[in-house]
């Protein structure tokens, strides 16, 4: 897996990404051919109202049929080119987006599973939208890329062809598309700015709806589904109101671009009839000019969007690469874990731990199954992030079989001790590959324990799907689903985080005895006196009279 | 994908285009208001090559200067009539499509919201929110996007050839000779993107799912060290989405290849025609160029229109599921969720019920009993006795297969095992159960469940909750879905309240709520802690579906059975930290079928 590109100056600057997106894994090669190919094919595309023109003058006006025929053959070879060369860069250009948009989406997602965290983890949401938005809008910067390259070629060619039949038109036109440029750039800033914010409240109702439909069970739980109806009407309305308004912004760019290219060509139409008639063009260039014109109208709207189109990427960039330059949370590995014994003596504790405001240094010793009861929620958790080692640790506080967590890193801390998040994750997937490892076999003393049997009933059986995030089961068949992955791991050490909060009790105490028949050590924070009364030994971490030990009876 | 029980209908193509004008069809005037400026607008923009035509035509008889300003004059005007009706046709269009959406999206969501229990019960569910987001979004991106450039290329291509017929007929059928090449292409094309866009499309939202879930379960990957599969997993299948995109891109160059084949054919064939007419002095000069200028005019158009056939075709699909919803519709309100008060007469009574979710396996087996109005009663059972079951039941989310149940007259409510906290404020959230309450309402439910904490420090009633907001912990959301019931006041309760975070202060404070809104109200608890079957009036255990053990907690203790063998674990470990059961005390006071007002606060 990709380390941690953290440290190394610029791994998240936006040239850094750009240059993912359009340059690594060979991509710099089938780019340049690429863009070379679409701007071949603008250049067909352009010489098609040359041609039209030189048909009219050569064939049409003096009534040369050989001419005609001679003509019209270029022409087809000209369509022929333009063909080929478009579906060869087409086909070319959905591998090199393809591949950049994954490479960059490989890279994001293996910050966000980084082992070692992130300072600043981004919220579910704002990860999902750097994962698949952002990573799409960076790597369609090769788009942008050939697309303006191809833009501008058409321009070239349309404006050297008319240097070619008239100096002044020429440069005229070259003056009038920097014109054009500057006038649209300006002119749409404003614009851009209200359809885009817009677009954001058009996307409420989506919200609205997905929250609504998710809590469904709660909803009508409370009899509410009027309610909820009256709320989805209500942002549904406000979503249109911005969809409207987005629209009219993009119409009224639009709308501008139409007019100042209509007045462009009008311009171009009448200066190149003054010429010609003046005789300082023939028929045929002028119907060349004209056609030019007409061609360039659409090449110059895109100009106008070019500006834009880079800045948009660039936010996303700039997004992206404040996830990917990130520095992770916990430090890797302080060096190389120092020499200790192969073998543990002989009565000394699997793991030596000192939890923080506990006064005396905590011990487990292999195959015991201790019990540790935190003050609250928010203590449970922090007990279980920092035997996971998911959080910086301080010197001495984790010792495994005495080597300090800091110095094994955290990966190898978890390889030894497996500590399952209370709030655990389900994948979709059969309920084998959520419980079993790869690689291992399901053991039925763990399904047992765990009390699969009755989710294994309901869902049919360990190779049936549980669907997307586990949705086919209830909050309590997770929960023991979740168990079960913990259990299976076979880990020197497995610490559960209140692993029955969502059972009922009687199922509670056949998990608890089913735990006090598995071999293994168990570290299990909780406040489940059911689940505590089945532990060899119990540390409160509490209550006042913090750090007391019991054995229950 | 698993067959479920209950899939969701898709309304046939007739049914879907009936639908479509129906919906259209209401604001007809509108819509003809703008056709009709986008028409006139494409009309005044297509005067463009002729008027170049006149350029021409003026150059070739030596016109004075002047006919070249005049016609350089008329083209700017076009532009600016064009400019103007496109603007204003889109305006109208955009206003007119958004409404239709929003009352389609609307009526969607209101069906789908009320659809039975049963059937968002199953896990097409799934297919219930993909419809009101995905193919919603689908259908609106699809009417935003690609409705308004459709409309303007057919009008261009239409008013095009209108075109060429006024400049000869014979030039407009020249044009034509491409029409056989375009079918045949998009025949082609569409017979077969279908199938491959619809695996790009699966592809990628599996390829999204694996995104999604890894996302969420960043903190789960990283205990396992899962890293690794997660990103091979993830990389598969988006390798797997861009192999396919290539087969897209295969296809959708053959069909540029035939359209471009069309192109050249039409253009040579009004080119060759414009030679002939010309030699035979039919046309000038001008209309010549003007024909070929039309013609290559019309290239973009063209490949727009049968460009977006694709996602027209999507759209149509999406469009087909949504009204597949619709069709379900409309269906009675369910009534006022506000305050009922307490009848005398919201007793429970279960009489014979048995219950099978497949018709073969029965999850519950002749279960009677009775809870007298205002008095609770405990469901005590281990996973798969089907204690949630005959709990969803009694709150009439689901009809029993057998027997009947009558519970109260007024409304029934159910708190339930999921945590959902909803978007917006806490207001917002509150104002879910009784959506006219006043502040002082909402502030005064809070205070009742013991839920101070909503309204001090970083919390108020104008607080956003949530992610993009304050966080709030599923013990905290849940003392919210508490505080609720007490706003909707129902006469009958039944909670399957799960939420055991830990910590004995938390624990205290939704046990004393819970005992707060169970107060003067029929309830049914669903027993996810022991405490809450010893507070309850009485206790019925379950067993694989079948009555176990009935009575009062007290009579439960005095026979052996699970029930007492559990309470006696529970308190032999009592003497440890944690929530040890605080009224050992108290007697267990509560008769069955006591009517009379009872002192259920232990926590004041």
């Amino acid at each position: 897996m990709t380390g941690a590109p953290a440290g190394e100056g610029g791994a998240g600057s936006v040239s850094a990404l750009f240059r993912i997106a359009l340059l690594s894994g060979g991509r710099a090669r089938r780019l340049a051919l690429t863009t070379l190919g679409f701007m071949l094919h603008q250049l067909c595309e352009a010489l098609v109202p040359v041609l039209i023109g030189v048909v009219i003058d050569r064939a049409l006006a003096p009534g040369d049929r050989t001419a005609l025929l001679g003509w019209l053959a270029v022409l087809a070879g000209v369509f022929v080119v333009l063909s080929l060369s478009y579906q060869r860069a087409a086909a070319s250009m959905v591998i090199v987006y393809g591949h950049g948009e994954h490479e960059l989406r490989q890279r994001a997602m293996a910050r966000l599973l980084d082992p070692h965290g992130l300072r600043h983890a981004p919220g579910a949401g704002e990860a999902l939208a750097l994962v698949s938005s952002d990573t799409y809008r960076v790597a369609g910067v090769s788009w942008s890329v050939v697309q303006q390259a191809s833009t501008l070629t058409a321009i070239l060619t349309a404006s050297t062809a008319l240097l070619l039949i008239s100096v002044p038109l020429g440069l005229g036109v070259i003056a009038g598309t920097v014109l054009v440029l500057a006038l649209m750039r300006r002119l749409s800033a404003p614009l851009e700015a209200r359809g885009l914010a817009e677009q954001g409240s058009a996307a409420r109702a989506g919200e609205v709806a997905t929250d609504m439909i998710t809590g469904l069970r709660v909803v009508i739980g409370m009899n509410a589904r009027a309610e909820a109806a009256r709320r989805y009407r209500a942002a549904s309305r406000r979503s249109r109101d911005g969809a409207v308004a987005a629209a009219r912004a993009v119409l009224a760019y639009g709308s501008l671009s139409q007019l100042l290219s209509g007045v462009f060509l009008a311009l171009l139409a009448t200066a190149s009839g003054l010429l010609a008639l003046d005789g300082r063009l023939t028929i045929g260039q002028l119907v060349t000019v004209l056609g030019l014109a007409q061609y360039l109208q659409g090449a110059l709207a895109h100009v106008g969007t070019f500006a834009s189109n880079w800045t948009h990427k660039r936010a996303s960039a700039r997004r992206l690469g404040a996830l990917v330059g990130q520095p992770p949370l916990t430090a890797p590995a302080s060096g190389a874990p120092p020499d200790r014994p192969t073998a543990p003596a002989p009565g000394a504790p699997l793991l030596r731990w000192c939890p923080p405001g506990h006064h005396e240094p905590l011990d487990v010793r292999p195959g015991e199954r201790l019990g540790v009861v935190p003050r609250d929620a928010a203590h449970a958790r922090e007990l279980g992030d920092r035997l996971g080692h998911r959080v910086p640790l301080g010197r001495g506080e984790l010792l495994l079989d005495g080597v300090d967590a800091l110095d094994l890193g955290p990966d190898r801390v978890r390889a030894r001790i497996v500590a399952a998040p209370h709030h655990g994750a389900v994948f979709s997937g059969t309920l084998r590959s959520n419980v079993v490892p790869p690689g291992h076999a399901p053991d039925p003393a763990v399904f047992r324990a765990a009390m699969l049997d009755d989710v294994l009933d309901h869902i049919g059986g360990e190779r049936a799907e549980v669907g997307e995030r586990g949705r086919r089961l209830s909050g309590g068949q997770r929960q023991r689903l979740l168990l079960a992955r913990a259990l299976h791991t076979g880990a020197d050490l497995v610490v559960l985080d209140e692993p029955t909060t969502a059972v009922d009790p009687l199922t509670e105490q056949r998990i608890a005895r089913g735990l006090r028949e598995l071999p293994g050590t168990t570290l299990l924070i909780t406040t489940s006196p059911i689940l505590l009364a089945a532990c060899d030994r119990v540390v409160d971490l509490a209550g006042p009279d913090h750090g007391t030990e019991g054995t229950p009876r | 994908m698993s067959a479920e029980k209950s899939t969701l209908p898709v309304a046939g193509p007739r049914r879907t285009r009936q639908e479509l004008l129906r919906r259209l069809g209401a604001h007809r005037g509108r819509l003809a208001a703008a056709l009709l400026t986008l028409f006139a607008g494409t009309a005044v923009t297509l005067t463009t090559p002729p008027l170049l035509g006149a350029v021409v035509n003026a150059v070739v008889d030596r016109a004075p200067q002047g006919r070249v300003l005049v016609l350089g004059l008329l083209l700017v005007l076009a532009a600016a009539a064009g400019a103007l009706s496109a603007l204003a046709g889109g305006r109208m269009l955009a206003a007119l499509v958004q409404e239709v959406l929003a009352g389609l999206r609307e009526d969607v969501f209101e069906t789908a919201v009320h659809l039975p229990g049963d059937v968002v019960e199953s896990s097409g569910s799934g297919d219930v929110v993909s419809r009101v987001t995905r193919d919603v979004e689908a259908v609106s991106e699809a009417a935003s996007d690609v409705l308004p450039d459709v409309t303007a290329a057919g009008l261009t291509i239409g008013l095009s050839l209108v075109g060429l017929t006024v400049l000869d007929p014979r030039l407009a059928l020249a044009g034509l000779v491409c029409l056989p090449v375009h079918v045949l292409a998009t025949r082609r094309f569409l017979a077969r993107s279908h199938e491959v866009y619809g695996d790009v499309r699966r592809l990628e939202s599996e390829r999204g799912q694996s995104v999604v879930e890894s996302v969420h379960g960043a903190a789960t990957v990283r205990a396992y060290r899962e890293q690794d599969r997660r990103l091979t997993e993830l990389a598969g299948r988006s390798l797997r989405a861009v192999e396919r995109q290539r087969d897209g891109a295969r296809l959708r160059n053959r069909f540029t290849g035939m359209l471009n084949a069309a192109e050249f054919l039409g253009l040579a064939a009004v080119l060759t025609t414009g030679f002939a007419l010309l030699r035979s002095g039919t046309i000038s000069l001008g209309a010549a160029t003007a024909a070929a200028l039309y013609f290559h005019r019309l290239f973009g158009p063209v490949g727009a229109l049968l460009g977006s056939l694709d996602d027209i075709q999507r759209a149509t699909v999406g469009l087909a599921r949504l009204v597949g919803i619709t069709d379900l519709g409309p269906r009675p309100d369910d009534g006022p969720a506000g305050p009922g008060e307490a009848a005398a007469g919201a007793g429970i009574a279960v009489e014979g019920v048995s219950y099978t979710y497949d018709g073969v396996r029965p999850v519950l087996r002749d279960i009677r009993l009775e809870v007298p109005a205002g008095t609770s009663l405990a469901l005590v059972g281990a996973s798969g006795s089907g204690k949630s079951t005959l709990a969803r039941l009694i709150a009439g989310l689901d009809e029993p297969s057998r027997g009947r149940i009558t519970a109260g007259d007024g409304a029934r409510y159910l708190v339930t095992q999921e945590v959902h906290l909803f978007g917006g404020t806490l207001a917002d959230n509150l104002r879910m159960a009784r959506p006219g309450a006043t502040d002082a309402e909402l502030v005064h439910a809070l205070r009742e469940v013991g839920a101070g904490w909503a309204l001090e420090g970083e919390y108020g009633l104008g607080t956003v909750l949530g992610p993009g907001g304050t966080p709030l912990d599923d013990g905290a959301v849940q003392h919210l879905a508490l505080a609720r019931v007490l706003l909707a006041d129902p006469s009958v309760v039944v909670l399957d309240e799960a939420t055991a975070e830990s910590g004995p202060r938390t624990q205290a404070l939704l046990r004393s709520a819970l005992a707060r809104v169970v107060r003067g109200r029929t309830a049914v608890i669903v027993a996810h802690r022991l405490e809450q079957a010893r507070d309850a009036d009485r206790v019925l255990v379950l067993d694989r579906g079948e009555v176990a053990g009935d009575g009062t907690h007290a009579e439960l203790l005095a026979r052996p059975g699970e029930y007492a063998a559990l309470w006696e674990a529970y308190v032999r470990t009592g003497g440890l930290p944690g929530p040890r059961p605080s009224g050992d005390a108290r007697p267990a006071s509560a008769r069955p079928g006591a009517t009379v007002p009872r002192t259920k606060e232990q926590h004041p």
